[in-house]
């Protein structure tokens, strides 16, 4: 039975960020989820759609309801890597659309850094048997032969790759919390270690602890709420692929299909949007991700964020938290995506503030290019 | 193409280190018949009966048009670099190989196969270069890897139209 009720993201935080030693997955999304719903109003009582997704438990829902003390109606652990927050926010919201639960809690956590997760090797699946031999480090080797790709089509240059770091650079300057907290150069990225040619140390994101917590209501429930709600207007989501001799266009994302379908379901304009979160795992991520938007025709994303157009002050804001390559990025990086376009819809982001912020795009992108998630926000 | 394996140059144990484990496979009807085939240093792909496409890696049904009515075929080993990288940060188990080239190659089949690339001139290995796939015997055991061939003139320098399928 249709409900036809908008959802409303009412609660974000993030938990203790950079290095986390004495937290485990677990440990970090219940302080988020507390910080979250504390700044709300709301409590674990009023939960019970519960949303979580990483590779920390066999069964991660029912892992992490046990554990928060709460008797979740509803359970979704979605994994389509960092595009994932964004799947679930569109999931939730559907659910309330349809009267299935009232308030979703949403939740990630990782000690990747402090455990040294990204070490290890990943288990052989079907697909990777047939070419593990060939030593190519997943996911950044991936992205890498993306970016060979596209400047191989497009003339697209290295420096125009590393304009996308030092933007975000720019923008973690000014978010209290970021990891990286020193000015970034054009230069200091290109002369950085090469990791996977032509991707630099400095093109890839960082590796970090974190936990991240969203909480999406009812627009019925919303009494009491002490935030200021910020619709989730349309989502989209989309996998092209899994492996990287999979993708069927090296240069064009699945974001060309869920942006469409997002921004349709919003009935949102590219043109209506006031600023932009771009999963930027790695720089080529981000131009490609521009283009399959539709935010410059393909080929085209080099030359758009060249001069400062995506920095503090410039005229299209991007990435304001500092993103993946200077905020933090605990191995997936979507929920704090959604985490900073909603405080920057609410006017909460101090230095780093957007003026008048209204509609907001968020687009994650997961595994190797292999699948986006688009979310459109709004306060309008 | 049947050949027999070549020994990998930059893999001769002339230190008489002890070789790696062979990696991990995942055995099922589709994989072994590929992996018995790479053992007489032959490479396969799978071709389409419905559509004619070629496709790889190995599995029971077209991902172009699912059908299920597939052939197995020996590949001529003509290819082009659709994508290169070069890896200076491997993972542990290919520490000391780095720097390598790793490329995308479409199979004059057109399959798309992720291959070292040997004998490459330094540095990214350029797209759209003939390579030739040959099987190399590895530390880990018989594997295809490309050889660089710019003089070779391919059967189709474009890039394989099966690959662009959305």
């Amino acid at each position: 039975m249709m409900t036809g009720r908008s959802a409303f993201v009412v609660g974000v935080a993030e938990s203790d960020l950079g290095v986390t030693p004495d937290h485990t997955p677990l440990s970090l999304q219940a302080q988020a989820a507390l910080r979250a719903l504390d700044e709300c109003g709301l409590s674990l009582d009023d939960v019970d759609a519960l949303f979580t997704a990483g590779d920390w438990a066999r069964h991660p829902t029912a892992t992490l309801a046990e554990y928060l003390g709460v008797v979740p109606r509803w359970t979704d652990t979605t994994n389509i890597g960092g595009a994932s927050f964004e799947a679930h926010v569109g999931h939730a919201a559907a659910g309330i659309e349809l009267g299935l639960f009232d308030v979703a809690l949403i939740t990630y956590g990782s000690t990747q850094r402090s455990q040294g997760q990204r070490r290890k090797p990943r288990p052989v699946e079907y697909g990777t048997q047939f070419d593990q031999v060939a030593g190519l480090p997943v996911p950044v080797g991936a992205y890498a032969l993306a970016a060979s790709r596209h400047m191989h089509e497009f003339g697209t240059t290295p420096e125009q790759l590393a304009e996308v770091a030092v933007s975000a650079r720019e923008w973690a300057l000014l978010n209290p919390v970021a990891y990286r907290k020193t000015p970034l150069t054009i230069d200091d990225v290109l002369n950085s270690k090469p990791i996977c040619e032509p991707l630099h140390l400095l093109d890839c994101c960082l590796i970090t602890d974190g936990g991240g917590a969203l909480v999406v209501a009812a627009g019925d429930r919303l009494a009491g709420v002490r935030t200021r709600p910020v619709e989730v207007l349309g989502h989209g989501e989309a996998s092209t692929h899994y492996g990287i001799t999979q993708m069927p266009d090296l240069v064009t994302t699945a974001a060309a299909r869920s942006g469409e379908d997002a921004l349709r379901r919003a009935k949102i304009n590219l043109d209506d949007l006031d600023v932009v979160q771009i999963y930027d795992s790695f720089t080529i991520t981000v131009l490609l991700t521009l283009e399959a938007l539709g935010f410059c025709k393909p080929g085209d994303a080099g030359d758009f964020v060249a001069d400062g157009r995506t920095r503090p002050g410039g005229a299209f804001p991007m990435n304001t938290s500092g993103g993946g390559l200077s905020y933090c990025h605990p191995g997936m990086f979507g929920i704090y995506l959604v985490i900073e376009a909603v405080r920057q819809l609410r006017g909460d982001c101090g230095q780093r503030q957007v003026p008048g912020a209204q509609t907001a795009l968020v687009n994650g992108t997961g595994g190797n290019l292999s699948s986006t998630s688009t979310v459109i926000l709004g306060t309008g | 193409m049947k050949r027999q394996p070549t020994t990998d140059p930059g893999r001769a144990s002339a230190d008489g280190s002890q070789s790696p484990a062979r990696l991990e496979t995942v055995p099922d009807s589709s994989s072994s018949q590929w992996w018995r085939a790479l053992e007489e240093g032959r490479v396969l792909v799978q071709q389409c009966l419905a559509c004619g496409r070629s496709f790889f890696y190995p599995r029971p049904l077209c991902p172009h048009c699912h059908a299920t009515e597939l052939e197995w075929r020996d590949i001529a080993g003509g290819g082009t670099i659709h994508a290169a990288t070069v890896v200076h940060q491997p993972t542990p188990i290919f520490a000391g190989d780095d720097p390598y080239p790793v490329a995308l190659v479409d199979l004059d089949e057109g399959a798309r196969m992720l291959l070292r690339v040997d004998e490459a001139p330094a540095g990214r290995p350029l797209i759209g270069s003939r390579v030739q796939i040959a099987t190399v015997e590895t530390a880990h055991g018989p594997h295809p890897r490309a050889v660089y061939a710019p003089d070779q003139i391919g059967a189709d320098q474009q890039t394989a139209p099966e690959a662009q399928q959305p």
